[in-house]
């Protein structure tokens, strides 16, 4: 079995971690690391529930070799609360009912934290841009679009 | 399946490996999207991987002289995003952002598009459009081919087990051109492309200088439909020569599954039925634009 040891920055924590060379990264971040707020859905990049920030760009998780995320900085759901206060992001999404099974959230949380990052005023159209990639089959898009919108306002 | 892994920072340590493992299986790693599914599905077992994401000297874009040089591991969000090439070479742009999701195009990357060589690939058919020109590098040299060229049939290319494609090179885009492009697939976002129309048309005082008619997935490699552009060379456009360019295009393709995989027009699943009319409408459409864009 060959190891590889990376370095990331993971919610802020710099980390050294050995992993099987062929694992992905969606396995480091459940299995080695427990951060299981990342989920698995299609495993091929379509649904976007393993949506994650890697070095301030969202991606799915379950397309990334562990090897090209070392030296890289990452975000995942787990890293959104600052100092046991959710994230404005989080706080919208509750207020205005965009979870139903929760499944998708926090992918969907991701996605529009990574355009928030980059574009604090987007549009709506550009919102529903940032999340076409993240599948949601019960809460419905509506709720979701509007929570995000929410919390372009504050 | 477990395999060794090496992540070059510069191409000089990237080929000294490349000749190191030149026996071996080796797997050339860049955005990774298509490579992981086939690493999961166990459709490659390959001995080593080499991470190509670091190698700074097959990233950005940048105009030298006349030409726009993209590197290889350009993702599809840089070509979408970028000023030079949403000047330059538009097309390129907008198949640069019809391609999957944004999570998907954050990691694909253009070198990646063309040494994977997939039929449904979605910017190569942009770049061959633009008579793109791809660097392929190894160890101890260096050659050019147009991206044309390089494709050799569904997922096979020119390169050799010792190649790398490091960068593109393609002329600016001239006063009087104009491009259009349109991508036939099941919904808009995050789908396979089932048909792309790729259309380059230079004019001077209305007349046309040069055409680029190019139709992805159409064929196993996307090939120029070279007698719809001689068609159109000389001409003043109007519907009904945009409409018999477009008819051209469709026979050629004909012509050419004919000359290549008969057998292929009557496969249910690859849709030539439905394909080549709707072929014949996107092209003529997407002639009008382009020649309509290129007009000052």
């Amino acid at each position: 079995m060959s190891e590889i040891i990376l370095d990331m920055n993971i919610n802020g924590e710099n980390i050294s971690i050995q992993v099987p060379s062929n694992m992905r990264l969606i396995d480091i971040l459940r299995v080695k690391l427990r951060l299981t707020g990342v989920k698995e859905g299609c495993g091929e990049g379509e649904c976007g529930a393993c949506t994650i920030i890697m070095n301030g760009k969202a991606v799915n998780s379950c397309l990334v070799l562990g090897i090209q995320a070392d030296n890289a900085t990452i975000i995942t759901v787990e890293g959104l609360a600052k100092n046991g206060e959710m994230d404005i992001l989080q706080q919208k999404f509750i207020e205005y009912g965009a979870i139903q099974c929760g499944f998708c959230t926090p992918g969907m949380l991701m996605s529009a934290k990574a355009l928030l990052m980059h574009n604090p005023k987007p549009s709506k159209e550009e919102i529903r841009e940032a999340i076409a990639g993240n599948l949601c089959r019960c809460t419905g898009y509506t709720p979701i679009t509007k929570a995000i919108e929410a919390a372009v306002k504050v | 399946m477990s395999f060794k892994i090496y992540k070059p920072q510069i191409l000089r340590d990237l080929f000294t490996f490349m000749k190191l493992y030149m026996d071996s299986d080796v797997k050339l790693l860049a955005g990774g999207t298509d490579f992981m599914l086939m690493l999961e599905n166990n459709k490659i077992q390959p001995d080593l991987v080499i991470d190509l994401t670091a190698v700074q000297e097959m990233k950005g874009i940048t105009v030298i002289g006349d030409e726009l040089c993209i590197g290889a591991l350009t993702t599809m969000t840089e070509l979408a995003e970028s000023a030079l090439v949403r000047t330059y070479a538009p097309l390129l742009a907008e198949a640069a952002v019809s391609m999957g999701n944004l999570q998907v195009r954050n990691l694909a990357t253009v070198g990646g598009n063309l040494a994977n060589a997939s039929r449904s690939a979605d910017v190569v058919p942009a770049l061959i459009a633009l008579d793109a020109v791809a660097i392929i590098n190894k160890d101890d040299g260096s050659r050019q081919e147009l991206v044309e060229e390089v494709l050799r049939g569904s997922r096979k290319t020119s390169l050799a087990k010792d190649e790398v494609i490091t960068f593109f090179k393609l002329k600016l885009a001239k006063v009087g051109t104009g491009m259009a492009y349109e991508k036939l697939g099941r919904r808009k976002s995050g789908a396979i492309s089932l048909m792309t129309s790729n259309i380059v048309i230079e004019q001077t005082e209305g007349k046309i200088t040069k055409a680029r008619l190019v139709f992805g997935v159409m064929t196993p490699s996307a090939r120029r439909a070279r007698p719809a552009e001689d068609f159109l060379l000389g001409k003043t456009l109007t519907e009904k020569i945009a409409t018999k360019a477009a008819e051209i295009a469709r026979s050629y393709i004909v012509e050419y599954i004919q000359m290549v995989r008969p057998a292929d027009l009557d496969r249910k699943e690859l849709g030539y039925a439905y394909k080549l009319p709707v072929l014949e409408g996107v092209a003529k459409r997407c002639i009008i634009s382009a020649y309509e864009k290129g007009g000052v």
